[in-house]
């Protein structure tokens, strides 16, 4: 499977409802060295690169730290235990 | 004993991986990050296992018209003993920073099959093709 | 002493590299139909490309890496395409454009055709190319530019109505033209200050160069210093067409035109003088905008670029170039008007230039590439008002081009 086939997908959460698109996918490391993903980053709204103006050591100029913010509210990490691809509507 | 390793955590796969720049241990520029490759265990556990290098990926992870037209640029280029776009197990992988540095020299991995025609064919035919100019 | 000779070699190239055709066109055009009435233009426009190039300079001599290698990392594989796309498109215009602009200066210098001189033009650039260190490059070509100053010398022998030309400074339009000209010219003067591959050249060069840390200050030096006083010989160029030809009502469309004042203010020798400069000012941008080409394209797929390795090592990058000056050359050979092509390519340009200039002041502020470098408040301010007047630029430049069909 690729990162291409999950990231701009449509989240849901377990009871269907949807989430938003994932824009990022959150990995950590495991002990035998692997990076196993445990999150997502979904937005209820445009998926883009956001610019990466959602983490810190960039915040300037103010104006375009402005307009990213507002194109990409709403943002929020969420386990990936907690998503699912498909609605149940779909099944 | 694996070499000394500096990746951020959590590492985030679009923000850390894809479309960064992919190193050698002498610098040199294997290409960037097409794609990322996945596995999926029964127990539902995915781990990341390869970086993905190639016009096709990259292509197909565009989309779009101009994205076919890319990926259709690469599969044209493949011949039948190429196997697929530029593979980098993840285990290989030292550093992700600003550039991502591989443990393995490029001279390890096949040349890019477009890098290798324009070569044998139209550049390195040229005199002078050796010759830095620095 | 060594180091005052080498800040003071680079100011001179920077100077003598500064104009290319896309300069001689628009300031011989506007001087000859506005006198200095856009003068300012130029003013404005110098000081944003010193604004971007001192941010581009910065980012490869830090990260030691060219701004425009750093856009599909920071904005996405999908608007870095985009970019890509129109990066490539405009800088292969103005290709052709600065082509046609040597082979034009060969047609003066000998009366053979320019057509005929397309193919040995390109041949050469493309040779040159291939061959020349790139340090080398730079040096001759920018050095050989400085001969254009003969532009401000010849103003200065002309009889030159200076009174005329200082009241002209602060004026709007004059009777014969209205405000969509003057808008249009503007956009062409604005466009020409900043094309975009002096952005990616500078930053790319810095990198062939090796730049750190170290060579901030001469890089801030050769861009604050030399990119004005370049700015001063594109303002010679107006003012020159202001003084013969905006008397006489006569617009100007060719390169023999441009150069005229100076053949007639310092004779045979002048024109010589001038033809290597127009040549050399050409040439030069030729080159520049060559590598770009191939830069843009390799850096966006992570190839290996560059002349520091063998071409064998870089073959993907040096057939783009190739490609490129090929192109160039056919878009010559479709006998379009050398001076018109570059007319559009000032206009397109205008066109794309958020779509370049916003990812550089996205990096310039990222602490990951620059640490503790990054853009302070003044230069945010400074980026930030200039990208909102290369948006109105750029929105405004088609529709301006339509309705004076194109600055009739």
């Amino acid at each position: 499977m690729r990162a291409s086939e999950l990231l701009g997908r449509v989240a849901y959460d377990q009871e269907g409802h949807r989430l938003g698109k994932i824009a990022d996918l959150l990995t950590e490391a495991g002990p035998d060295g692997t990076h196993q993903l445990v999150a997502a980053l979904v937005t209820p709204g445009h998926r883009g690169r956001l610019l990466g103006y959602e983490r810190p050591g960039i915040n300037a100029p103010w104006l375009i730290n402005r307009l990213a913010a507002v194109l990409h509210r709403g943002a929020r990490e969420i386990p990936w235990a907690d998503i699912r691809l498909d609605s149940p509507s779909e099944q | 004993m694996t070499p000394h390793r500096h990746r951020p955590d959590p590492l985030r796969v679009d923000f850390h991986l894809l479309d960064r720049q992919i190193i050698d241990p002498a610098g040199q520029k294997m290409g960037k990050v097409d794609d990322v490759e996945f596995d999926v265990d029964e127990h539902g556990r995915t781990t990341i296992t390869a970086l993905l290098i190639g016009q096709q990926p990259l292509g197909e992870r565009i989309g779009g018209r101009l994205g076919q037209w890319i990926s259709a640029l690469a599969h044209r280029m493949r011949s039948d003993s190429d196997p697929g776009p530029l593979r980098i197990p993840f285990d290989d992988v030292i550093e992700v920073d600003s550039e991502i540095t591989i443990g393995l020299r490029r001279e390890l991995f096949d040349t890019p099959p477009l890098e290798r025609w324009l070569r044998d064919r139209i550049i390195g035919r040229i005199p002078g093709a050796r010759d830095a100019r620095k | 002493m060594k180091r005052l000779f080498a800040i003071t070699l680079g100011i001179l190239t920077a100077i003598g590299g500064f104009v290319d055709i896309g300069d001689l066109v628009a300031n011989s055009e506007a001087g000859a139909r506005f006198g200095l009435r856009l003068a300012w233009v130029v003013v404005v426009g110098v000081v944003g490309i010193c604004v971007y190039a001192e941010m581009a300079s910065r980012v490869a001599a830090v990260s030691r890496r060219p701004v425009f290698d750093l856009i599909r990392e920071r904005l996405g594989a999908r608007i870095a395409l985009a970019n890509l796309v129109g990066s490539y498109l405009i800088t292969l215009l103005t290709l052709g454009a600065e082509i046609g602009g040597v082979a034009l200066a060969l047609h003066l210098a000998s009366s053979v055709h320019y057509l005929l001189w397309v193919p040995l033009a390109a041949a050469a650039v493309w040779v040159v190319l291939w061959r020349v260190k790139f340090e080398n490059l730079e040096r001759f070509f920018g050095l050989l530019g400085l001969t254009l100053v003969v532009f401000v010398v010849a103003l200065f022998t002309l009889n030159t109505d200076w009174a005329r030309l200082g009241s002209e400074l602060t004026s709007g339009p004059p009777d014969t033209e209205n405000w969509a000209t003057y808008g249009y010219f503007a956009i062409a003067l604005f466009a020409a200050a900043m094309t975009p591959y002096e952005v990616f050249f500078l930053s790319s060069g810095g990198v062939e160069e090796n730049w750190t840390r170290k060579d901030l200050v001469t890089a801030r030096v050769n861009v604050f210093v030399g990119f004005p006083l370049g700015g001063l010989l594109s303002l010679g160029v107006m003012a020159c067409a202001a003084v013969v030809f905006e008397p006489l009502s006569v617009s100007v469309d060719s390169i023999g035109q441009t150069t005229l004042p100076v053949a007639m203010a310092l004779g045979k020798v002048g024109l010589a003088i001038v033809i290597i400069g127009v040549f050399a000012a050409t040439f030069g941008a030729a080159l520049e905008t060559g590598l770009s080409n191939g830069y843009t394209i390799a850096q966006y797929f992570g190839w290996e670029w560059g002349k520091r390795v063998a071409p064998r090592q870089a073959a993907r990058f040096h057939t783009v170039v190739l490609t490129s000056v090929v192109l160039g050359a056919a878009l010559l050979l479709t006998t379009v008007d050398p001076v018109e092509l570059t007319e559009y390519s000032l206009v397109f340009s205008a066109v794309v230039l958020p779509l370049t200039y916003l990812p550089i002041l996205i990096v310039a502020n990222d602490r990951d590439y620059l640490g503790d470098q990054v853009n302070g408040p003044i230069r945010n301010l400074l980026g930030v008002t200039y990208l909102v007047v290369i948006l109105i630029v750029a929105i405004a430049a088609i529709p301006l081009m339509i309705i004076t069909g194109a600055g009739q």
